[in-house]
């Protein structure tokens, strides 16, 4: 028994933690034939040892390396080699142990002999993917033939090191494979990242209709079709849009979003389409379209429902033509943009009262999802104000959070402009309250009249077990006051003890200036 | 006659070859065999050669290093014949390219 295999042993003995994060690997020797002969009990400890998942993996950010060859020599001095990498490290000198480490242990490399008893190298390497695909597989081999190479490449290898090897050759082979796995990871927080700023993190919702959302954008993502994007103002049309171009695989090309509602009639043909030099006055030199400067990517038309009846027959001749004229132009100019257009309003509706054309209508509508109003994903708002109110934090240095009572009433809150309004309410919260934390007094008068039409005793309720918010007592105080002395502001304001601008400005805020 | 003895002949070839074969696997086992007793050996030379604070047995350790990969060394070139002998080409360990 190796002197590691000793101190594992008597650190497991001595009441030691398995695996503490000293760099000293468990020495894991699972069912290994070839040690000299261990006390039942030792033998058992070390089985269990060979199962124990790392506890400290997170802590000391090692990567687990299994080591399966049936040479005994082999396994500790590779063993060795790689804890001096920086590996933590699993031995198993036969395929099925091999495989109980994988069944009970994160591994992330497997350093695996092509030739072992029982079960073939190639065979276990097979098995190795399919129960972890993701694990990464060198392959020894004693054979050194083209043929065994391609095999094990074809089976999944990530490398493969030929027999005999020095320390020099493992060691540069494992760290090979940890640069790999490091870069891997790199790229996989990175993309999280991007993701997190362009694609779905920037919708935020975990209830099942967004659930079903995220599903939809994915697969609308992958595709080239136009599609419709429906919902209430506020649900975040444009950021769904976004999602589904940067979640595809024209991420990298331009996102054009325009505004149909908001261009000037006369000019978003030229917007649109663009213009040569002399078209009409002004026009000094030709200028490119917004469908131009979408070249290869996407554009995004918000609002479509407003678009001119006239300028809908040349979005339909562009869209099937797949070419545009620029105004004052004579020749066609080739585009290749994927369109995405959005609206609130009901395009059926539209189509039927003759405000719509048909044709484009269905161009647009080859794919259709409809964004649920936040009434319909209620179990988002805690989420949604928590991001917000990170959002901000950020931005002001300043982190507040949220009474129970205005959340509560945040969720009882029907939110007619959905995430743009709770947005909003977050914001002016923020601005208005003095304290860290936001209550009811410092939500829009709107929601806070929505509390009493819901529920008229609230205002008189005290929150839980008699404790009123400050600013509640406050309002309570002002308006009280005030009522007492028959409206007469300035006297309140006096016997208050407070200033007419604030008292004013306190009014306001809670929507009961006349 | 004539078939009888082509048959004979063919099934003398099949057995020559079948010789051959086995001849082949069984070299083939032994060196897998030698290429582990040499890596076992340059391994925990090596890491023997870093932890070693005696200096005066330095020397032997460079020698068994050394005669390891030699050893070595022959395993490969052999195999190179045996590889060759039966048609198929060598594929050299990525570490060791140059």
């Amino acid at each position: 028994m190796g002197t590691r295999m000793i101190e594992v042993v008597k650190r497991v003995a001595g009441g030691g933690s398995v695996g503490e994060p000293s760099g000293v690997s468990q020495g894991t020797q699972a069912g290994d034939a070839s040690t000299t002969n261990p006390e039942p009990a030792i033998s058992t400890i070390l089985g269990a040892l060979a199962m124990e998942p790392r506890r400290d993996k997170a802590e000391a950010n090692l990567l687990n390396l299994l080591i399966v060859d049936d040479e005994r020599s082999i396994r500790e001095g590779c063993r060795d080699v790689a804890q001096s990498v920086g590996y933590s490290t699993y031995i198993a000198d036969n395929a099925e142990h091999a495989f109980r480490v994988l069944d009970t242990t994160s591994i992330d490399v497997v350093l695996l002999d092509l030739r072992l008893p029982g079960l073939g190298g190639l065979e276990v390497l097979k098995e190795v993917k399919r129960r972890r695909p993701e694990t990464v597989v060198i392959v020894m081999t004693g054979y050194a033939s083209v043929q065994s190479a391609v095999q094990a490449m074809k089976q999944g290898a990530y490398d493969y090191v030929t027999k005999p090897f020095n320390l020099e050759e493992l060691r540069l082979i494992l760290d090979r494979v940890l640069g790999h796995l490091q870069l891997s990871s790199e790229n996989r927080i990175l993309r999280q990242q991007v993701k997190n700023r362009e694609g779905f993190g920037a919708i935020i919702g975990r209830s099942p209709e967004m659930e079903r959302l995220y599903r939809i954008i994915s697969k609308a993502a992958h595709s080239s079709h136009p599609v419709l994007i429906l919902g209430e103002s506020g649900t975040g049309k444009e950021l769904v849009a976004r999602s589904i171009h940067f979640s595809g695989p024209h991420r990298d090309k331009p996102f054009v979003a325009i505004d149909c509602g908001s261009l000037v009639p006369s000019l978003i043909e030229s917007e649109l389409f663009g213009y040569v030099k002399g078209a009409f006055t002004g026009a000094a030199k030709n200028k490119d379209g917004l469908m131009q400067a979408a070249d290869g990517g996407t554009i995004f038309l918000d609002e479509i429902g407003e678009l001119p009846i006239d300028l809908q027959s040349k979005l339909l001749r562009a869209l099937q033509e797949k070419e545009v004229r620029p105004v004052g132009g004579t020749k066609p100019v080739p585009i290749d943009v994927r369109v995405l257009a959005a609206t609130n309003r009901d395009l059926e509706q539209a189509v039927a009262q003759g405000a719509f054309r048909k044709d484009l209508y269905f161009r647009l509508n080859v794919l259709s999802l409809r964004i649920p109003s936040l009434r319909q994903r209620k179990q988002d708002i805690p989420l949604l104000v928590g991001h917000f109110l990170e959002r901000l934090g950020r931005a002001s240095g300043v982190e507040r959070n949220i009474s129970d009572d205005a959340l509560k009433l945040m969720l009882s809150y029907d939110w007619p402009g959905n995430v743009r309004e709770l947005e909003n309410c977050i914001e002016r919260a923020c601005a208005l309250t003095s304290g860290p934390t936001i209550h009811i007094a410092d939500l829009p008068t709107a929601i806070q009249n929505w509390r009493e039409q819901s529920d008229p005793g609230a205002s008189q309720a005290l929150p839980r077990r008699g404790i009123m918010p400050i600013a509640e007592m406050e309002k309570q105080a002002i308006l009280g006051a005030i009522e007492l002395l028959h409206g007469d502001k300035l006297e309140a304001a006096r016997l208050l003890g407070i200033g007419k601008t604030t008292l004013y400005r306190k009014l306001k805020e809670y929507g009961a200036l006349q | 006659m004539q078939t009888n003895r082509s048959s004979s002949e063919s099934s003398a070839t099949t057995k020559g070859v079948n010789v051959e074969g086995e001849r082949m696997r069984a070299i083939r086992d032994s060196l897998h065999e030698l290429a582990n007793v040499f890596t076992g050996m340059m391994i925990a030379t090596g890491l023997l050669a870093q932890n070693l604070n005696d200096e005066s047995l330095r020397s032997y350790v460079v020698d068994i290093g050394e005669s390891g990969e030699r050893g070595s060394t022959l395993v490969r070139k052999v195999r190179s014949h045996l590889l060759a002998a039966c048609d198929e080409a060598e594929q050299v360990s990525p570490a060791r390219q140059p």
